[in-house]
């Protein structure tokens, strides 16, 4: 097996060659301009970049090497150090080192060179070439602070034995100076004895080591407690064999002579004075920023001193494995190259048009099965064209695959970021990552740090607590940060969640009103997930306090933008004490994608997939004019019409008395219907953008080569639905009055049928319109073309004539009426949903159910669920608790939102009631709950359980059938009527479709319905899950004409 | 119609010509043009900015840009906008014909087509012939000339391709202009 770094080799590889190469050809250009700064600046980026990059992978030799290097390159940079041709010779060496191991790496080889030597000697350098150039006054005397940090320090006392004592003597004897060394290593050091290894061979290189302590046969980490004491004899001074213990992260060094003299013909042992020869007290700590500026080592003239030669004969040695390192020395074999996205575009470029040359041949050989030629040559030909056609297209999505990266290279530089931001905040705050391995487009990889950036900062800075506070809610008082990426359909989804306390939606809605970015009737009606986009908006800030962190407004108008610009979306969620979600999508490449092709006369435009919610056809005369702008009621929701026709500035070509082809689009979330004359089916296109020859275009997002070498537009929803919004927008802060001064046919329709009062809408719109509900065909979209063969004519003008028989005083009047009848009502329903959050009271009367009835009803449940959850409890064997069953009415659009996050797996079981009330009955479980449950029930351990098989599916659906039994018991006791429960279904799917598929099962008479839900919980506050009731109107009426007082 | 065949056609026709120039001013620098004719004013465009010229191709409209764009094509899957230089300058709106041709310019770093009526010839000019833009051409905004080549009596007014295509103000003023009119 060979030997790799794991999964980062290549990156690592790649990086760590294009850093060498920076920094040899800027070393060489030192050597000629040994001044500019520049220069020593880059070096030192790439010197860092190695080191880091290094660590990453665990070459911890590599990294330290370059650590040093980058301590020494500091020293020069901070003009400490004068670059000396030393210098330049030494990191020489180190690349020559740094370049050996590279290569043995990218060969599979395990990199065992021992770089001991050469990390001695740049630090040698690094320090002499300081001290030969001394900086002033620099710690000539210990701060007291640092005295305070040593006193704590355990100094062993320096005792010899017999034999060493022998050494000593003789060392002294021969001429040498006798030296007794104290160094001081950061505590929170990591390989304290290789250190120690290496101060010991260093010293030994010197002169001769007569005493360690610890014992060099002890020198392990548990021995080595700050303070390692050398005992030395040498010929140099004490300050050049002081030098051979400054390694990193040593924060001090001691020293003393110790000298032998003869006394009453016993020999006495003198300690000199301490000299401090070393102190980075001040920085020991920054290990990053780790500035050795080699105090000036203190000599006491007092103290005889010899000057010895130096000796370099350690230098000697490294020289010859240096030759032998540079003759090795050869360009690393990569398996990676770095190509530039552009060049991958001009191929894709390229490969796209052979893909349509190709078809080019298809025509060719229609034309020669006509000639009626040689049968043989023309099947040849058509084996070649198909085979061709093939390449191309792999071709084509090889190139695309190119241009994906995984996302797990941004989300590892967070780490430091959160660890930063926490302890800045004095937070605990840990990070979780997950999906590394999901690719993206090369582009959106590039881009999507800033915003992860902001959205981190916000969510560390503004959601999480401190921890008393955490700990107050019962929270864990580490906060969590989770980093996620996912695949989904063809979108990649990128999440940033915290478990924080939330968006506060009331201090949005208050902020937005204060900027009057919205006006209150609109804000009355928008639900929280509308209030959060508010924090899109640039200068938009709650914050009371702006730190330097966040909270002026600007990071999340940048997310918005870089993730428009990637032609993605976000979302956020949000649960006030539980937290906060980010959700951004982008698309799965952006070279090409998936688009609807639509008509407007002969003139193509393809829409993004991602941006169409529904294709669907409409009757003319569905479509309802309110204050000039159309709009349908699609599902009891208000869609504004967008005649693509208009906007491009052409007639259309369509006839009212045929069904219209809508393509509904949405962005974030707002939607329109974009009226077309045709529709052309799917195709995947790739975008070219105009301002590469031209300039942006309002409302196109560039232009596309379809298969015939025509070009079609691409439609741009996000700036085509912001100038709709903006034009309603100027039409509603306009005083509402003046409609009434417009021409009475405006109108027509409306005075027809007079307004009634309608779900809100979730629309910034606050004109609602009953106008019968429009005929939807919900239409397929094939993959290929859909031709719709007749050609249509629509009128324009949609806007009917008054009928005649009505006079214009008689509309007018009429007009005002509804309109003052409209705006009462709106002002009610704002008034109502400001005050009491009571906005359920039409939908009351539609079913027509008293508020009386509705209460007898809230008894009947929570009877029922109690019973359900005394069963449910004894089944289990735990406690359960549950949440006052809440019984309401409510828009059954809202029902999956209500029971749980949309966009999870839930585990759903229903049952249909039978007998004398009819209707459904739901419990529902998030996914994970679901497990637990199963855990419990068969009493496994915890995490046991990680799918539904059979047996969780039939005991699941047991457990339902006994709790809504005894739901339905109590219900059947309090009214005398018989309801029993069908045969229970088990659904496994996001709460949307398990919503829908019982809904499907429903008579839905309303587009509201009366719900009985509570939450169940664990003893321990868990959601377990929820318990809904769903009964049919008929059957509530019935119910509550029976419930016995 | 390449550049190449133009160059041969120039050759043909105005060997004349050239060494006229030629004997003139043999000091300068010879620059060549491509014409054009407009309303029976000739119009240059330098020949080291024209990466080549087109029939009449399939031009897509793009619409919400002023009146000037055409609209754009596709050359070789490279989506370039194509200025209508009759309605840039003002004309009234010129017939397609059969010697309709886009001259594709290349400007920086971005290719751009004109349409023009016809393309007549490839003109080499002595430097020392041409004069800056003082005269005003009617109808055609200073903006748009780096100058006016005088040929044996014959005015060619040279046009500055990137003011053609993005001066903004002076798109504001044609399309006033074009609104009153």
């Amino acid at each position: 097996m060979t030997f790799s770094l794991g999964e980062y080799q290549d990156v690592f590889l790649e990086e760590a060659d294009d850093q060498l190469q920076e920094l040899n050809s800027n070393l060489l250009q030192m050597e000629q301009d040994p001044d500019n700064d520049d220069i020593i600046n880059n070096i030192f980026r790439a010197a860092h970049s190695l080191k880091s990059s290094a660590a990453f992978v665990g070459l911890n030799d590599l990294s330290d090497l370059s650590h040093k290097m980058e301590n020494l390159l500091q020293g020069v940079r901070d003009k400490t150090m004068k670059i000396t041709p030393e210098i330049i010779n030494v990191l020489f060496k180190c690349f020559d080192h740094i370049n050996g191991i590279i290569g043995k790496v990218s060969q599979g080889e395990k990199p065992d060179d021992d770089l001991s030597s050469i990390i001695a000697e740049v630090v040698r350098i690094s320090s002499s070439a300081s001290a030969s150039e001394p900086v002033e006054s620099k710690s000539s005397e210990p701060a007291a602070g640092k005295e305070t940090k040593n006193k704590n320090i355990d100094v062993p006392k320096t005792t010899f034995e017999s034999d060493e004592r022998k050494h000593l003597k003789k060392a002294v004897d021969s001429g040498m100076n006798c030296y007794e060394l104290s160094v001081f290593i950061d505590e929170d050091a990591q390989m304290k004895w290789v250190k120690a290894q290496l101060m010991l061979n260093s010293l030994k290189g010197s002169g001769e080591v007569i005493k360690t302590i610890p014992p060099e046969n002890m020198l392990t980490d548990e021995n080595i407690n700050q303070c390692i004491k050398f005992v030395v004899a040498s010929n140099e001074t004490i300050e050049e064999v002081a030098k051979d213990c400054d390694v990193d992260l040593v924060y001090r060094i001691e020293g003393s002579q110790i000298t032998l003299d003869k006394k009453d013909g016993k020999y006495i042992l003198t300690y000199h004075a301490k000299e401090v020869l070393a102190d980075y007290t001040d920085n020991h700590k920054d290990e990053k920023a780790d500035k050795p500026e080699p105090s000036v080592p203190e000599i006491q003239q007092s103290v005889p001193q010899k000057q010895p030669d130096k000796i370099e004969n350690e230098d000697d040695e490294t020289d010859k494995k240096d030759i032998s390192a540079a003759s090795l020395r050869k360009a690393p074999t990569l398996r990676t190259v770095k190509v530039s996205v552009d060049k991958l575009d001009e191929l894709l470029n390229n490969v796209g048009e052979l893909v349509i040359a190709n078809s080019g041949f298809f025509r060719l050989y229609e034309d020669l099965k006509k000639i009626n030629a040689d049968k043989t040559i023309i099947n040849e030909f058509k084996n070649r064209m198909e085979q061709m056609s093939r390449i191309a297209k792999d071709l084509q999505s090889g190139i695309m695959k190119t241009r994906m990266v995984p996302i797990g290279q941004v989300f590892s530089r967070f780490n430091r970021l959160v660890r930063d931001l926490a302890k800045d905040s004095g937070k605990s705050v840990q990070l979780i990552t997950r999906g590394e391995d999901t690719e993206l487009d090369k582009k959106v990889v590039d881009v999507i740090g800033e915003p992860l950036m902001h959205m981190i900062r916000n969510s560390i800075d503004h959601g999480i607590e401190l921890p008393a506070e955490r700990e107050k809610f019962k929270k864990d008082e580490t906060a969590t940060v989770t980093l996620s990426a996912h695949q989904g359909g063809n979108q990649i989804y990128v999440e940033v969640s915290d478990d924080g306390k939330g968006l506060n939606a009331d201090r949005i809605r208050k902020k937005a009103l204060e900027r009057n970015l919205v006006l209150p009737e609109i804000i009355a009606n928008m639900d929280d997930s509308d209030i959060y986009e508010f924090i899109f908006h640039p200068g938009f800030s709650t914050a009371e306090k702006v730190t330097d962190v966040s909270g002026r407004g600007v990071g999340m108008n940048v997310v918005k933008e870089v993730v428009t610009e990637m032609n993605g979306s976000i979302t956020i969620e949000s649960e006030p004490g539980m937290g906060t979600r980010f959700i951004m999508a982008f698309p799965l490449t952006l070279a090409i994608i998936p688009a609807i092709m639509v008509k407007v006369q002969k003139e193509t435009y393809a829409i993004p997939l991602s941006d169409v919610i529904e294709t669907i056809k409409i009757s003319a005369k569905d479509v309802t004019t309110i204050e000039g702008h159309e709009v349908i009621n699609l599902r009891s929701e208000i869609l504004s019409l967008l005649r693509l026709d208009r906007f491009v500035g052409i007639d259309a070509d369509i006839i009212d008395d045929t069904k219209i082809p809508v393509v509904v689009v949405g962005y974030g979330n707002r939607k329109i219907g974009l009226i077309v004359d045709r529709l052309e089916g799917k195709l995947e296109i790739v975008i070219k953008p105009l301002d590469q020859n031209y300039k942006n275009i309002e409302g196109l997002a560039g232009a596309s080569i379809l298969g015939d070498g025509s070009i079609s537009l691409i439609l741009d929803i996000s700036s085509m639905m912001t100038r709709v919004i903006s034009e309603q927008e100027k039409l509603s802060r306009e005083d509402r009055r003046s409609v009434l001064a417009k021409s009475s046919t405006d109108f027509e329709t409306i005075s027809q049928k007079p307004v009634k009062e309608n779900i809100p809408s979730a629309s910034t719109d606050t004109v609602r319109t009953n106008a019968g509900k429009p005929v939807i065909s919900e239409i397929n979209i094939p993959e290929g073309v859909l031709p719709d063969g007749k050609k249509n004519i629509f009128d324009k003008e949609t806007t009917p004539v008054a009928k005649a028989g009505i006079s214009n005083e008689e509309v007018d009047t009429q007009v005002k009426e509804v309109l003052r009848n409209f705006r009462n009502e709106l002002h009610e329903s704002v008034a109502k949903t400001l005050n009491s959050g009571d906005s359920d009271s039409h939908m009351k009367k539609d079913i027509a159910i008293t508020d009386d009835q509705l209460r007898k009803i809230q008894i009947l449940a929570n009877v029922g669920i109690m019973k359900g959850a005394e069963s449910l409890s004894s089944m289990i064997g735990r406690r359960v608790d549950l949440a006052i069953p809440e019984v309401k009415m409510m828009p059954i659009d809202s029902l999956p939102a209500k029971l749980g996050q949309i966009d999870e797996i839930y585990v759903g079981v229903y049952m249909p009631l039978e007998g004398d009330m009819r209707g459904t009955i739901l419990f529902s479980i998030p996914e994970d709950s679901g497990f637990s449950l199963i855990d419990d029930l068969f009493a496994f351990g915890k995490g046991h359980t990680k799918e539904f098989n059979d047996d969780a599916k039939s005991s699941l659906s047991e457990v339902t059938n006994i709790v809504g039994s005894s739901v339905l018991n109590a219900f059947a006791e309090r009214t005398g009527l018989t309801i029993t429960p069908d045969v229970p279904t088990f659904v496994h799917d996001y709460m949307q479709s398990i919503v829908d598929s019982i809904l499907v099962l429903h008579n839905v008479e309303n587009d509201y319905a009366l719900v009985m839900d509570t939450e169940f919980y664990y003893e321990d506050d868990r959601v377990m899950g929820n318990l809904l009731i769903l009964p049919e109107a008929k059957s509530v009426k019935y119910l509550v004409e029976h419930i016995k007082e | 119609m390449t550049v190449n065949e133009l160059l041969n056609k120039e050759n043909d026709d105005n060997t004349e010509v050239k060494n006229n120039e030629n004997d003139e001013a043999s000091d300068g620098k010879i620059v060549q043009l491509v014409t054009f004719t407009l309303d029976d004013v000739e119009y240059g465009v330098d020949i080291l900015s024209v990466h080549e010229i087109l029939r009449y191709p399939e031009i897509t409209r793009l619409p919400n840009t002023p009146k000037f764009i055409k609209g754009v094509i596709n050359l070789r899957g490279n989506v370039l906008p194509v200025v209508d230089v009759r309605n840039r300058f003002g004309f009234k709106e010129g017939v397609v014909t059969d010697l309709t041709r886009v001259i594709v310019i290349e400007a920086g770093e971005r290719q751009i087509g004109l349409l023009v009526d016809n393309v007549s010839q490839v003109i080499r000019i002595n430097d020392s012939n041409i004069d800056p833009p003082s005269i005003l051409i009617e109808g055609v905004s200073e903006a748009f000339i780096t100058g006016i080549a005088r040929l044996k009596g014959r005015l060619i007014v040279i046009l500055s391709v990137e003011n053609v295509v993005f001066s903004d103000e002076e798109i504001a003023e044609k399309q006033k202009i074009s609104m009153s009119a």
